[in-house]
């Protein structure tokens, strides 16, 4: 019995140690060949980090291209100071819940509100993400966007779709995944042509 | 046909990678040498030697006692680590250690392979929680898996004798030669799509735009807003209860070399609260197609283990078939049915809630009936916002049994116990005498099968019968009537299963909810171990009697139809009222 149990602590000390060292291991791999990638794909101007490519922010300004609905936690985060910082959360909502088509219907009449002149408005911008954090939409509902912006920027609608346009990930490999477009690398690309 | 297209991908990798795996995994069994032998074998002496671990083979009651100590040892440790964070170090968010019952349920939740989080990672634990807590625990939790299953495949070969291997070798080499290789290459690979990996803890950076967000975490839209005063107008209208963020968090963690154990070990617990789903747990589609090559290759490949170390393929291959048949028939109905969707009128189908882009629905779809199917339980979706009836299809995955694959080993040593219950009603049937692979299947192993068969349901519906009665449960649901039901009702069938994925929008993190949770894993985890070491011990001690003509094969396609029926039927007749109280009402009452 005793034996059993030693022997299973010296296990255990094992696994752990194996477990700590696979870690700096990869650590160390990542850290030296994919330096960008393995401290969250972070985008920066002019040294100053603005953002992840791969953490959605927020855009409710009408000269910016908008991405999935968020839904924000002002509680989980805070600065010293106590300013919220940004988290986002998905709905967990059931398709049929009378509370999200009540909250869809809100955010699709806000959003041809200012649109005007353009179709339904596209689903990914009325559904929240599965992690709250999707980064990306569909080009489509990119392109509904479009006419705003430029408005909005005093700019050609012309030149928005072809920043769109440039920002378009297809699929890879022409199998996996859905053709998408990245918001925040589209807003960024914006304000370098316009601010 | 379209849809087959673009399921194939999924599955075609890890099949033709389970092979070779399997063949490599079938040496590990068997104590023959392979090609990792001269790299790793000089190492694995080492720690011999170092652990002054006697190597002598055990009996099936030293073995279980091996897996039951070592076990509760992990319990202890990884609760101690869980509620005592805030004195240990790398804990650069200054989190608070876990209180007692979150402790109890996380710790057991790592501990028996489930990985059910009743929390996010992100707002709660450390890195060195992370990393020496739960990471070490997706390793030790599925390498115990992995060595219970080698010790039912040695009673099975094995004839006269009373021994069925070293726990404690079994264990160090599943890591060594499987578990750590395998997870070095993946979280690598993970690394180069974009999971971050690092130790320098979460960053917070500047939002391009200011965003004012009211108490119900809306933003609002077409705002002017002054950060310096505070003030936030709509068309010149003042707007008040907002505040205004400037500041965005992201969290970083080790996180490339815990997802990529957590997938590979069947294990599901992400660094991240909302898991795959999250961008930097899986960034893109390729990041998402490794990781489901990654939860399904190891379950797949101990089929083929099973089948080359008892020399006998097409007893393996017949289990592929089956638990492949299954899985079909799962990935088939959700995809359709998800598709399908719920549609609003001008506005389009309401199918893209709670899932990601870069995924879409279909793909969405495949991967949460792996992970349900393999006990994996990650998610790159959010499961609450599934169609209610794919939403019950990952359900009833997990309520047979987790034997399409299931977890790595419990899948195979759960299925393997329901091919001894059909092979006793099959050759009951027929009048003769029951016996697979040559051995007899008396009483004994019987009674074994069918607590091994029975347990999962029966923790199940323990469980959520005594949580439905509690009038505080009602608290810890987000929807409402049969679908808040069926958030209940899947929290339990996770618990029990030990697949750890969720209906997110229930909150399990009450004291009770905790508890009972927990007691649930342990029944769903330790009681089939116990059942199939006995029978892995009662096995071995047989001789192996001759086929004759008359002996019941068990590779053909009369055996495998019979074997998936008496699944279905032990799932349908345990499950059937629970789930047409919680899912099939909902499907039926929605409008």
């Amino acid at each position: 019995m005793i034996n059993v149990i030693k022997d299973s602590i010296k296990a255990l000390i094992v696994a752990t140690l194996l477990t700590i060292i696979y870690t700096l291991v990869v650590t160390m791999i990542g850290q030296a060949f994919f330096n960008k990638q393995a401290n969250g794909s972070i985008l920066t101007i002019h040294n100053r980090s603005i953002g992840s490519k791969l953490i959605a922010q927020p855009f409710t300004e009408k000269k910016y291209l908008w991405g999935r609905n968020m839904i924000i936690d002002t509680n989980l985060f805070k600065t010293s100071k106590g300013q919220t910082i940004l988290y986002a959360s998905a709905s967990n909502l059931s398709q049929t819940s009378t509370q999200l088509i009540r909250q869809v219907r809100n955010r699709a009449a806000i959003i041809k509100k200012l649109n005007p002149g353009e179709n339904n408005v596209p689903i990914d911008l009325v559904t929240t993400s599965g992690s709250g954090l999707d980064p990306e939409i569909s080009p489509q509902a990119a392109f509904y966007q479009a006419k705003r912006i430029a408005r909005a920027r005093d700019i050609s609608i012309k030149k928005v779709n072809k920043i769109i346009k440039n920002n378009i990930v297809e699929k890879t490999y022409g199998i996996f995944g859905e053709n998408r477009v990245n918001v925040l690398e589209v807003n960024i690309a914006l304000d370098r042509i316009s601010k | 046909m379209n849809i087959i297209v673009q399921i194939l991908p999924y599955v075609i990798l890890p099949f033709i990678l389970a092979i070779p795996l399997g063949l490599y995994m079938s040496k590990l069994v068997d104590g023959e040498k392979n090609f990792m032998t001269k790299v790793i074998s000089p190492f694995e002496n080492k720690v011999y030697k170092w652990l002054k671990i006697n190597q002598k083979e055990m009996n099936w009651k030293k073995y279980l006692s091996s897996v039951l100590s070592l076990s509760v040892m992990s319990f202890i440790v990884l609760f101690l680590i869980l509620k005592f964070q805030d004195l240990l170090p790398m804990n650069s968010n200054h989190f608070t250690g876990m209180s007692w019952t979150l402790a109890f349920n996380t710790a057991i939740s790592f501990v028996t392979n489930t990985d059910w989080q009743s929390y996010s990672g992100e707002t709660t634990l450390s890195n060195f929680s992370q990393i020496a807590g739960l990471t070490v625990q997706n390793f030790v939790s599925a390498a115990v898996g992995i060595a219970v299953l080698f010790a039912l495949i040695r009673g099975l070969k094995r004839s006269s004798v009373n021994v069925i291997g070293n726990f404690w070798k079994d264990f160090i080499r599943i890591q060594l030669y499987v578990l750590i290789p395998l997870s070095l290459v993946t979280s690598v690979i993970l690394i180069a799509t974009g999971v971050p990996q690092t130790f320098s803890g979460s960053k917070t950076v500047d939002l391009v735009q200011p965003v004012a967000v009211n108490d119900n975490g809306v933003p609002i839209t077409n705002a002017k807003i002054n950060v310096k005063t505070k003030a936030v107008t709509v068309n010149g209208k003042k707007i008040n209860n907002v505040s205004i963020i400037t500041k965005e968090e992201l969290p970083l963690y080790a996180q490339a070399s815990q997802v990529a154990i957590k997938q590979l070990g069947s294990n599901g617990g992400g660094v991240l609260g909302t898991n795959s789903a999250h961008p930097y747990e899986n960034p893109s589609p390729l990041s998402n197609f490794i990781e489901m090559t990654a939860m399904m290759l190891i379950p797949a490949a101990l089929c083929f283990t099973f089948g080359f170390s008892i020399k006998r393929r097409r007893e393996g291959i017949a289990i592929f078939i089956t638990m492949t048949i299954l899985l079909t028939f799962g990935l088939v109905v959700s995809v359709l049915m998800e598709q399908k969707g719920f549609s609003l009128a001008h506005i389009g189908n309401l199918n893209m809630e709670g899932k990601e882009i870069r995924n879409g629905v279909t793909i969405s779809s495949i991967w949460s009936v792996f992970a349900t199917a393999t006990g994996t339980g990650s998610v790159n979706a959010s499961l609450d916002s599934f169609s209610a009836f794919a939403g019950m299809i990952f359900m009833i995955l997990i309520q047979l049994g987790e034997v399409a694959f299931g977890g790595v080993g419990s899948g195979l040593y759960g299925m393997l116990g329901f091919v001894i219950l059909t092979v006793f009603i099959a050759s009951l049937m027929v009048g003769r005498t029951p016996t697979y692979l040559g051995k007899k299947i008396g009483p004994k192993e019987m009674r074994m099968a069918v607590l091994a068969c029975l347990a999962t349901p029966l923790a199940i519906l323990l469980g959520s019968g005594i949580a439905a009665t509690l009038k505080s449960t009602l608290g810890s649901l987000t929807n409402s009537g049969a679908h808040g039901f069926s958030e209940l009702l899947y929290a339990f069938s996770s618990a029990g299963g030990n697949n750890g994925s969720s209906f997110s929008g229930f909150n399990g993190n009450t004291e009770i909810l905790n508890i009972l949770l927990g007691l649930v894993m342990i029944i769903g985890r330790f009681l089939p171990i116990f059942a199939v070491l006995v029978i892995a011990g009662s096995m071995a001690k047989q001789k192996v009697s001759a086929e004759t003509s008359g002996t019941l094969s068990t590779s053909n396609i009369t055996f495998i139809v019979l074997l998936i029926l008496v699944i279905l039927i032990i799932g349908v007749l345990s499950f059937f009222p629970a789930l047409s109280l919680g899912p099939i009402a909902d499907f039926l009452t929605r409008r």
